[in-house]
């Protein structure tokens, strides 16, 4: 990794593992209710095309040309900050003969989606701005369509009303009537002239050839980085808040919401992510034996935690009579947990399969990426080797220690219509 | 010990016939640190009216039999075996669709003691009437799951719509009602018929010795001591031509309405290379007709019809075939109609060079792609297998294909004949 001039970080991992090389530029803002949705929109309408390439289709058509390379975007929340992804994945030149120049040919695909986007008198196309505003809609619209995520997010804005990480990683509705060809073109060269920037590459590459390749990427606008706010971890309410939610659904979604007070950083977070693996990580989880395999209520238990913020969410889907009973069990792991009930065996078994994702991770450019870039853009260096030791030095009483602090705040339940825990199961 | 080394990818692959019956592969991939193994079986949830080797009389099992052998493997009557890949530091896995059921684990560590694991576990079948029971609250909860899944339901509705008869009609999972009538009988039934090691395989993928993977497997199956048995009779009812229904809907607690077209392949038989062949043809001619770069998709696009949801596929699989396209749009209908116009002249077209060598070469770097992931070779690998084909030919097929083979395909898979829309619309509100 280098910090190069103009507040670049450029990320290499060089491996001959794979057959294809991945490239990721991510700019870092601020996650902010008001902005949020401009900044989904930006990615959206350079895929529309750029000065060499007018239109998605012959955008696309380029990409196809060169053995069918991935040109891709996407936008991330990461604990308090929105991530604007814009990668490209192309095969190995030299893992298969005679294809040409592919590497340079993919950079050069990318730098013009970046900093080439078609424009007319300095602002974005109006038709592009409102074909994807259009897009936009049909796409926050449709969360509903998906009920597992639909849930979790559910549970996110009541847990975090308020606070910034309520907002959805692409914004909201009400936002997008609002966005303007030029506004939003503002809105882009500012994050391009303020954001930190990250370019990530991962493959088998010469590193001389990578900086050579890559360092151009900061130089093609004046930039002065604006450093990001940290994220706000928040504070568990006295009283836990429950929200019960009606759609006609035939199975329940429900979706609990802990503050734990640890994020990235803090020296207990490995014992934290071993807590949520022995909760509800693997299939020896607490979660997974408790509420599926003896009281067969539900086909998933699991827990998850959200590194940034530190959160951490238990999901599950139950039958909408089961309300009670269900989070009765699972309240009851979780106390479990905070009592030290926390077996050696659950101790070596969650280690273990902790030190083998981690091990696995290098096996995949999607996952070695995707582990990187979330560390680095929150101001973390760790290596693949450090997160594994901090996992296998976690002892049981620093497990204990930390289920002291994990703090329920929201108990969110999607139910069917008509009742919640009084309406029985439909036989 | 066979070989087969591909210089073109630089990838080589090893097996073994043992005497059972049962083929092991097993594709080294030096520097990787995840092995990856999957046993599996030809049986599927379209495996419900059989003839098991032991009778002469037709079986017919309850929808969702397979799903739920699948589940069922897993426990023991010394424990559930998901423990003892935890105990290892594995992490098992197993899926099952419409032909074929998978059981696999992925770990870097302890691969012998995984393997046998994975082995025994399959061939050492143990249900009581308790632990079937039990099974079926959890299975039940799958079920409800699927049936709120807007994806899920518009793919089973297009089944419904495409095939008279069919059983890839049937969902994988069955339903709640055929699941409770499962008994622990009926499960050894259908182990005893189908987890044969003649009608299973074996792929190992990763930084492993070729032949001590074969050996012990050979060990392994040795101990078990069963014989080939020759071929399951599987009775599947006669499927006429054409389509069962031009348009099937469905109401979900959905915002946005979801649509699936499909195309029914007039060819609904075909085996090995011609298998391999027809299918990379027809996803060529997808790409062509509807992909990216065309220009009905950017027509669709712009006018607002389709999103990033849109995605386009051929399922080529021995006995049903048929092409799709589905997502999200306010106008599933107008969609439709727009495709099917287009369709008209896009078949009496002819393919350009160009345009059929650009997307010939998207589909061998697709291939690349995928040679970076262990869990894609194996279960590609499994299903190509039990289709007739071995896995790289593919890559050579695809390399080798000509303009003149998918052109001979055009008119006859794009047929707006064969062609039947399934939609999931918001339920309308009370």
């Amino acid at each position: 990794m280098d910090e190069l001039p103009g507040g670049l970080t450029l990320f290499h991992y060089r491996t001959n593992q794979f057959k294809t090389i991945s490239i990721r530029v991510v700019l870092a803002t601020g996650l902010d209710p008001e902005r949020a949705t401009a900044v989904a929109m930006v990615p959206a309408v350079l895929e529309r095309g750029t000065v060499g390439y007018p239109t998605a289709s012959s955008l696309a058509r380029r990409a196809e040309e060169l053995y069918g390379a991935r040109l891709s975007t996407d936008v991330l929340k990461v604990g308090e900050h929105q991530l604007v992804l814009m990668g490209i994945d192309i095969v190995d030149e030299q893992r298969l003969p005679g294809v040409g120049r592919l590497v340079e040919e993919a950079v050069q695909v990318l730098t013009e989606l970046i900093y080439r986007p078609t424009t007319r008198d300095g602002c974005f196309l109006p038709e592009y701005v409102a074909g994807e505003a259009d897009v936009m809609a049909r796409r926050l619209e449709s969360l509903a369509n998906n009920k597992t995520s639909y849930a979790l997010h559910r549970c996110i804005e009541e847990m975090c009303r308020g606070e910034a990480y309520a907002t959805y990683r692409l914004g909201s509705l009400d936002r997008l009537a609002a966005i303007e060809p030029c506004a939003l073109y503002q809105t882009y060269q500012n994050l391009l002239a303020h954001s930190p920037l990250l370019v990530g590459l991962v493959g088998d590459q010469p590193p001389g050839r990578v900086r050579k390749l890559l360092a151009p990427m900061a130089a093609m606008v004046e930039r002065q980085v604006v450093p990001l706010a940290p994220t706000h971890l928040g504070k568990a309410p006295d009283v836990v808040k429950e929200v019960v939610e009606h759609q006609e659904v035939n199975q329940g979604k429900l979706v609990m919401g802990y503050r734990t007070g640890i994020a990235l950083g803090d020296p207990r977070l490995p014992a934290l992510v071993v807590y949520s693996g022995i909760l509800g990580g693997f299939t020896h989880s607490k979660l997974f034996l408790n509420v599926r395999e003896r009281a067969s209520l539900a086909y998933y238990a699991s827990s998850s935690l959200e590194r940034h913020k530190g959160l951490l969410f238990i999901q599950s889907g139950i039958a909408p009579a089961n309300y009670q009973p269900a989070r009765e069990i699972i309240q009851e792991q979780v106390m479990a947990m905070a009592a030290g009930r926390i077996s050696r065996e659950e101790m070596e078994f969650t280690r273990a399969g902790l030190v083998s994702r981690l091990r696995q991770a290098s096996d995949s450019p999607g996952d070695l990426m995707g582990f990187f870039l979330e560390r680095i853009a929150a101001g973390s260096r760790q290596t693949l080797d450090e997160a594994r030791t901090e996992i296998m030095q976690v002892t049981r009483d620093q497990v204990v220690e930390v289920a002291q602090s994990v703090r329920p705040d929201t108990v969110y339940f999607l139910s069917s219509k008509g009742g919640a825990s009084c309406e029985p199961s439909i036989l | 010990m066979n070989r087969l080394y591909y210089e073109a990818l630089n990838e080589e692959i090893y097996w073994a016939d043992l005497p059972s019956g049962l083929r092991v592969h097993v594709i080294p991939k030096p520097g990787f640190v995840k092995k990856y193994a999957t046993l599996s079986v030809r049986c599927g949830s379209n495996d419900l009216t059989f003839v098991p080797p032991d009778s002469s009389e037709p079986v017919e099992l309850p929808e969702g039999i397979a799903h739920f052998l699948e589940h069922k493997m897993f426990e023991k009557a010394e424990g559930n075996t998901f423990e003892k890949y935890a105990r290892l530091g594995a992490s098992p896995n197993a899926y099952t669709n419409y032909t074929q059921t998978s059981y696999l684990f992925a770990t870097t560590e302890r691969f012998e003691e995984c393997f046998e694991l994975l082995l025994d576990s399959v061939q050492e079948p143990y249900f009581t009437d308790q632990t079937v029971e039990k099974e079926k609250g959890i299975i039940e909860q799958e079920i409800r799951m699927y049936d709120d899944s807007a994806q899920w339901k518009v793919h089973s509705n297009l089944m419904l719509a495409l095939f008279h008869r069919h059983p890839v009609r049937r969902d994988i999972a069955g339903t709640v009602e055929s699941i409770r009538r499962i008994t622990a009988d009926m499960l050894y039934r259908c182990h005893r018929t189908f987890y044969r090691p003649d009608n299973m395989t074996i792929f190992v993928v990763g930084d492993v010795d070729p032949a001590s993977v074969i050996q012990q497997a050979a060990e392994n199956l040795e101990r078990h001591a069963v014989a080939p048995a020759g071929p399951i009779q599987r009775l599947y009812p006669e499927e006429p031509p054409g389509v069962y229904r031009k348009e099937i809907s469905h109401q979900l607690a959905v915002a946005m309405p979801l649509f699936s077209l499909g195309i029914k392949d007039p060819d609904q038989q075909a085996t090995g290379q011609e298998l391999v062949t027809r299918t990379l043809a027809s996803n060529i001619i997808l790409d062509l007709f509807l992909g990216r770069a065309s220009e009905l998709w950017a027509r669709l696009y712009d006018n607002g019809l389709i999103d990033e949801t849109f995605s386009l596929g051929y399922t080529g699989e021995t006995d049903f075939c048929y092409a799709s396209v589905s997502g999200e749009t306010r106008q599933p209908e107008r969609v439709r109609d727009e495709i099917i116009e287009a369709m008209h002249n896009f078949r009496c077209q002819a393919l350009r060079e160009e345009d059929f060598n650009r997307i010939r070469n998207k589909v061998v770097g697709s291939f690349m792609f995928g040679l970076n992931s262990l869990d894609w070779i194996a279960n590609l690998s499994a299903a190509s297998y039990f289709r007739g084909v071995s896995f790289f030919d593919q890559f050579e097929l695809a390399r080798e294909l000509s303009l003149d083979q998918v052109s001979d395909r055009l008119a006859v898979l794009l047929n707006p004949q064969n062609c039947a829309l399934s939609v999931v619309y918001p339920r309308e509100s009370h």
